[in-house]
């Protein structure tokens, strides 16, 4: 009998020492796993893909470890891309005051120079128009710029709040009213209710404005379709999540191959070398609508409509 | 460094002479951050190159790598949990998980991995794309684009390095596929998401950042920056 | 053990497919339930049958002992109370003998003493009321024997007048009695004749002379599987003689062919069952998968691995598994309650119902193994899938490219093909239809091979057997009428008395040497017919030659002071006029059990078989104990009408018509259980084939319209589909009427072979089978068109809703 409960004993001593042992060498092994993911995140070594392809915690664990890493080099990637960015502004902002700032040099020159009291009045004048719609230019450019920079490293901040849209509408028609019937082009909106849509009122109301500038800018100048002048309309269309807002004009079109482009800083468009602007304002518009959780799309047909959709949130 | 390689991708079905090729050759390489549309016609072949992309189908030749990592050699297993972590979907129909409710599709891709969830950007997410109301309806409940939106809220939901789209617009009239697009292209910017969208629809590639066309299983154009 | 913690995920899938899907999960539990139902009734219905018919044997025998001994020591006792391997040893006393209406002989009056009353006749009786006889006028009687003596209501106290005489005097006694016990016993329901009367050892030790050296000792050991052996190492032990023990002749059959048989049924009904429940479940576990291809194919778009998604499918069998097996059990119980009973009226002793808790939880673990069986396959193939097909496609399950189905063909390969396109699923469904169908033939035809007349034949040689024991005196003027009876058309005569030799007639231990049994030739010839190759008949009817045979459990069938042999010339006294005679041993004829005959209470009888036209030259009233009564067919009723008439309430003792209708009933109720086994198996045959048909229509969707498409008219595509449900039928019916059939013959040929079974030909049950080959080709031709058609409706509606 004695011996029996010596061999029980025996054994069950033996189970708990080996139960402890296992215990012991589990967690010993847990803490060096997350020891090495820790490392491998320190020296910046992304995971081997077998480790993190396998269903248990550590692959997890280094599949998450590499995130961070991923999202650490992205960040550090973002910070030198605006760094870039602020260089790219800035050497466009030089490229694009070259011309009108040599404009009114070279006025200010001829107006200045051994020859100038050969001048006529009406050359005098010329060359002030000039200095002036240069000047103009550079005025446009800054604000421009100014206000884009400010927008790009969010120094402003759209409040986008549920507000009846009317309002930025008409308001928005309203500024470009002037411009526009100078030169035949008639403003007309689709009847629509009123409706609250999520926008920023001020900013809002830009880019409506920015839209119907290009709109009168390039339209009536190539319009051969109607004589009656060119026409833009307006037009509201409810999505489930969307408003659509619509502008439409008679103009030039643009090419498919131009859509993507047409939305990029400082493009003008081949067709547009002799007309005042920056190519800001589709950009401004757009960045504008991003921030207020909206988008802009386009659709044309060369010769015959141009027609810009904008895309707010529903409240 | 980009966040998707394809090198010559080659995919063929079947033995000569019945040999189908729906890739041959395709190679292109694709940045954070970037929202690249992919237009090709039926029969292009776009579909079989997101297959090979999100790693739901094994090429015949050449290799795929998403974020550092080459995944056309993997085991069918690994290749699930690469995914399960790494990609996020979105398909042209039948997405989501009929048994499971709103916020539990968004979050299954998580839960398949037993993580916690991070309830802050959940909400964002629903907030964003307007499901907060019904994140306890039934997939059967909703309609087609608002299923389509609790997609793309699941596609982000786990941070995917990428989100591939199959045509997410194809089941959908019109307006709401206008909507959905707009819903995607707006949250991939705002949560900072690559995409890669596959259509036959030129009209809505020019939301992307950029344009990739392939026919006949080639690359014609955009394939690399 | 650094497993990911992804659990909940799984467990909420499950519990949320479980919740939706009702239809699903109902065609889930039933199969399983049906399972567990299947093997808990099947063998709870076989082991309460079995131990019915056994305690309807133990009960009939009216004691339970292993052993007997005879004239045994005071020291003898001491000794056999302290074997280890003895548990009970008990004696009784031979008091008297009582009279008793329609007992010639009258009927034993015994003393049991406690050890023997309670181990080894209270386990054969039931019901009893009262107490263990104490008192010297207590008296403990059977109601068979109380209502025999014209006592229908007995109560405890009761008093009983009986008339007897002690054993060894010639004096009648009467004396009332006092009823202490009342109980039911069964030996009287098998052959008209009683347990002895009980009566207190008091009275015994008060009337008789109790002989210490010839107590009469029944032993009952510890093991009854080992009984043989510890009997023959208690013949060692006590070195007992041969002529004083004997051996329940029961004993020896058990050890040999029972067990064996047993387990082999055991094995191959399990075996049997297991694949039926197997197939089931997993046929409709299989369906459901191709169902829900999309759903694990999307779950493993977005991430869902392989082992994940097999935990699925088998946690919601699981799931299912739970409650599905408590119905199917307990279905089971009360089928056992209910159906038990049913099968056990022809048993006296009543049903026994084996409620074995062995049983259920055998059932439960079963259905589990066969659950799991059958979900770890379907797992398997959830698990597979391909995620592009399955999100792609509404359409058909492909774990690989295989090539699709083509046009190209007749009509009829084409069906072929798609047939065993998934070639598990079609061998699935086939062999359950074949399962269902072979059983049935096996059913019927055993049931219509059952030679009935020929094996009442082996046992009777006569329509009805009369018995003394029951018939009381049949005396001449009792022959003369019988034969006069209205459609009697011969009897013949069994006559038996003792037989004593001159040397034992004195003897101090042998008070008779055995008895002498006298046959009519004609009954002699029946049970013995090569009797009539050898042996003189002449000779034997005029008396100088005679036979001999012994009883079986004799050790020594030669006792050592009387061998015998052939040639020997013996010298008898018959009967009590002690009649002397003188014959010639011829030989041996095989060992019979006389008709109402003694109990094995005693030792072996050594028999001499004379011929009663001899003996009735030497008695003046022959001693018979046996008449053969055969009369004109069919006319049974009306003889056995004279013969009550003539003999009261006691039936003849053995009757081809009692056997006729016996085996009528029992191939009647083989038939029943039969045909309700193969309906059972035939409906989860037909169960299977429905859903694999229903379900292979609607995964071939999207391969219909593409063949539709390409200019199949829906008469042909239904023409299609019909021919695929021909080619299960006649690969079913062809199956069953090839290798069914044979399997039916070859039993029924090796039963017969084996012989001692009531087979003698083999008769092939057109009729039934060919009613239930209609039955499905009906229905293996109807289903797939009518589930197309349905299908194709649904289609359209489909459709319709998708313009919109």
């Amino acid at each position: 009998m004695l011996l029996y409960s010596v061999i029980i004993l025996a054994v069950a001593v033996f189970f708990c020492a080996a139960t402890v042992f296992f215990c012991l060498r589990y967690l010993r092994r847990a803490f060096d796993a997350l020891d090495g993911v820790l490392d491998r995140l320190l020296t910046r070594e992304a995971g081997l893909p077998a480790e993190i392809t396998k269903e248990n915690r550590i692959s997890k664990l280094v599949h998450k470890a590499n995130r961070v890493l991923d999202a650490y080099v992205t960040e550090a990637a973002q910070v030198s891309t605006e760094k870039e960015t602020i260089q790219g502004f800035i050497s466009d902002l030089s490229h694009q005051m070259k011309t009108p700032l040599s404009g009114i040099t070279m006025n200010a020159e001829l107006l200045l120079g051994n020859d100038a009291d050969d001048l006529t009045a009406e050359e005098r004048s010329e060359f002030l128009r000039g200095i002036a719609a240069d000047a103009a230019g550079l005025q446009w450019l800054m604000e421009g710029l100014i206000k884009m920079s400010r927008l790009e490293v969010n120094a402003i901040q759209l409040v986008p709040v549920c507000a009846p849209l009317k309002p930025t509408i008409t308001d928005a028609i309203g500024s470009i009213l002037a411009a526009a019937s100078a030169k035949n082009i008639s403003i007309s909106v689709d009847a629509f209710d009123d409706l609250y849509v999520k926008h920023d009122k001020r900013w809002m109301q830009e880019a409506i404005v920015n839209i119907l500038e290009n709109a009168v800018k390039y339209s009536a100048a190539h319009s051969r379709q109607s004589h009656a002048g060119g026409k833009i309309t307006l037009s509201v269309t409810t999505l489930p999540s969307y408003t659509k807002l619509t502008i439409t004009d008679n103009g030039a079109g643009i090419p498919r191959g131009e859509w993507a482009k047409i939305f990029k800083r400082f493009y003008r468009g081949d067709n547009a070398a002799d007309v005042a602007g920056a190519g800001l304002g589709l950009y401004l518009a757009t960045v504008i609508l991003e921030k207020q959780n909206g988008y802009i799309m386009v659709d044309s047909v060369v010769g015959e409509f141009t027609a810009f959709s904008l895309f707010l949130q529903n409240c | 460094m980009s966040i998707l390689i394809a090198r010559d991708l080659t995919k063929y079905y079947g033995v000569s002479p019945n040999q189908v090729k729906a890739l041959d050759g395709v190679s292109i390489a694709i940045e954070a951050r970037e929202f690249v549309t992919v237009v090709g016609q039926s029969g292009s072949g776009k579909s079989t190159l997101l297959h090979m992309l999100g790693g739901l189908d094994v090429p015949t030749a050449g290799e795929v790598v998403i974020d550092g990592h080459e995944i056309s050699g993997m085991s069918e297993e690994a290749l699930t949990i690469f995914r399960r972590r790494n990609v996020g979907f979105v398909f042209q129909s039948f997405n989501l998980v009929p048994i499971l409710n709103v916020y539990e599709n968004i979050v299954l891709p998580i839960e398949l991995d037993g993580s916690t969830v991070d309830t802050k950007f959940v909400e964002e997410i629903l907030g964003t794309l307007g499901l907060a109301e019904k994140r306890y309806a039934m997939p059967n409940q909703l309609s087609g684009g608002q299923q389509q939106r609790v997609a793309i809220a699941r596609a982000l939901a786990s941070k995917p390095s990428i989100v591939l789209a199959d045509e997410p617009t194809g089941n959908l009239d019109t307006k709401t596929g206008q909507d959905v697009l707009g819903a995607l292209k707006m949250t991939a910017k705002q949560f900072k998401q690559t995409i890669v969208m596959i259509t036959h629809n030129e009209h809505i590639a020019q939301l992307a950042d950029r344009v990739i066309h392939i026919q006949d299983g080639r690359v014609k154009s955009g394939g690399t920056q | 053990m650094m497993g990911n913690n992804n659990g909940a995920i799984v467990r909420r899938l499950v519990r949320r497919s479980l919740q939706t899907n009702t239809r699903r999960n109902f065609f889930i539990g039933a199969a399983i339930a049906l399972t567990a139902f299947m093997v808990a009734s099947v063998f709870s219905i076989g082991f309460s049958y079995i131990r019915s018919v056994d305690m309807m044997r133990f009960r009939s025998e009216g004691v339970h002992s292993h052993m007997a001994l005879q004239g045994a020591t005071p020291a003898e006792m001491e000794a056999l109370r302290a074997l280890p391997y003895v548990r009970h040893v008990g004696t009784h006393h031979i008091v008297g003998t009582a009279v008793f209406p329609n007992f010639e002989q009258g009927i034993t009056i015994s003393a049991p003493d406690y050890p023997i009353w309670k181990y080894m006749q209270l386990p054969t009786f039931t019901r009893l009321l009262g107490h263990y006889a104490q008192e010297e006028n207590e008296i403990m009687l059977s109601r068979a024997k109380l209502e025999a003596l014209g006592f229908t209501d007995p109560y405890i106290g009761m008093e009983i007048p009986l008339t007897f005489t002690i054993e060894g005097t010639e004096e009648q006694q009467f004396k009332y009695f006092y009823l202490s016990a009342i109980y039911t016993e069964f030996v009287s329901t098998h052959g008209n004749a009683f347990t002895p009367i009980f009566v207190s050892l008091a009275f015994a030790e008060r009337h008789t002379r109790i002989q210490p050296n010839e107590m009469s000792v029944n032993i009952l050991f510890r093991n009854q599987a080992r009984a043989l052996h510890y009997a023959e190492r208690l013949v060692q032990d006590l070195n007992i003689p041969a002529e004083k023990y004997a051996l329940h002749p029961g004993l020896q059959i058990y050890q040999d062919t029972n067990l064996f048989i047993t387990y082999t049924v055991i094995s191959a009904v399990s075996a049997f069952l297991m694949l039926t429940g197997f197939l089931l479940i997993y046929n409709v576990m299989y369906a459901s998968v191709s169902k829900d291809v999309r759903f694990y194919g999307l779950l493993k778009t977005l991430g869902t691995t392989p082992r994940q998604l097999r935990r699925i499918v088998n946690g919601q069998v699981l799931l299912l598994y739970i409650p599905s097996v408590i119905i199917g059990l307990g279905v089971a119980a009360l089928a056992s309650f209910i159906i038990v009973p049913m099968f056990m009226m022809n048993v006296p002793t009543g049903p026994v119902i084996s409620f074995s808790p062995v049983i259920y939880a055998g059932g439960s673990l079963f259905a589990l193994f066969t659950a799991y069986l059958g979900a770890r396959a379907s797992a398997k193939k959830a698990a597979r899938v391909s995620p592009v097909e399955a999100v792609r496609y509404a359409g058909e399950l492909r774990v690989s490219t295989k090539p699709r189905a083509s046009a190209k063909g007749s009509p009829l390969r084409m069906a072929w093909r798609n047939v065993f396109r998934e070639r598990k699923r079609a061998i699935v469904v086939i062999s359950s239809l074949f399962m269902g169908l072979t059983v049935f033939t096996l059913v019927m035809t055993f049931a219509h091979s059952v030679d009935i007349e020929g094996t009442i034949n082996r046992w009777h040689h006569y329509d009805f057997v009369l018995s003394t024991a029951q018939a009381g005196l049949l005396d001449d003027e009792f022959k003369a009428r019988v034969a006069s009876m209205p459609y009697v058309t011969e009897v013949h005569e069994l006559s038996m008395d003792f037989a004593y030799t001159p040397e034992f007639l004195d003897g101090p231990q042998y008070r008779y040497m055995g008895r002498f049994i006298g046959f009519d030739t004609p009954w002699l010839l029946a049970m013995n017919p090569d009797l009539a190759n050898w042996l003189d008949i002449e000779a034997f009817e005029r008396g100088e030659i005679a036979l001999f045979h012994t009883s079986p459990w004799r050790q020594q069938p030669q006792s050592p002071t009387l061998p015998m042999y052939q040639g020997k010339i013996l010298e008898l006294l018959l009967g009590n006029e002690h009649l002397p005679t003188t014959v010639t041993i011829a030989g041996e004829v095989p060992y019979f059990i006389l008709i109402g005959g003694q109990s094995w209470w005693f030792t072996g009888y050594l028999d001499i078989i004379l011929s009663n036209n001899y003996l009735r030259t030497r008695f003046e009233e022959l001693p018979t104990k046996n008449l053969g009564i055969n009369h004109a067919p069919n006319r049974e009723e009306s003889v056995l009408a004279a013969l009550r008439d003539a003999l009261g309430p006691l039936r003849p003792f053995s009757s081809r018509h009692d056997m006729r209708r016996a085996m009528e009933d029992e191939t009647l109720m083989i038939t029943v259980m039969g045909s309700g086994l193969s309906g059972i198996l035939a409906i989860i045959g037909i169960f299977n084939f429905i859903n694999a048909m229903s379900v292979g229509l609607l995964v071939r969707k999207r391969e219909f319209a593409t063949l539709e498409s390409i200019g199949m008219t829906h008469r042909q595509l239904s023409a299609l589909v019909r021919n695929e449900g021909i080619i299960y039928w006649t690969l079913t019916i062809g199956a069953s009427l090839t290798l069914g059939t044979g399997i039916a013959f070859g039993l029924i040929q090796l039963l017969i072979r084996s012989g001692g079974t009531p087979f003698t030909q083999f008769i092939y049950p057109a009729v039934p089978i060919f009613s239930v080959y209609a039955v499905i080709i009906l229905i293996c031709t109807a289903t797939p068109v009518l589930a197309y058609r349905s299908m194709r409706k649904a289609s359209l509606v489909e459709r319709l809703w998708e313009v919109e």
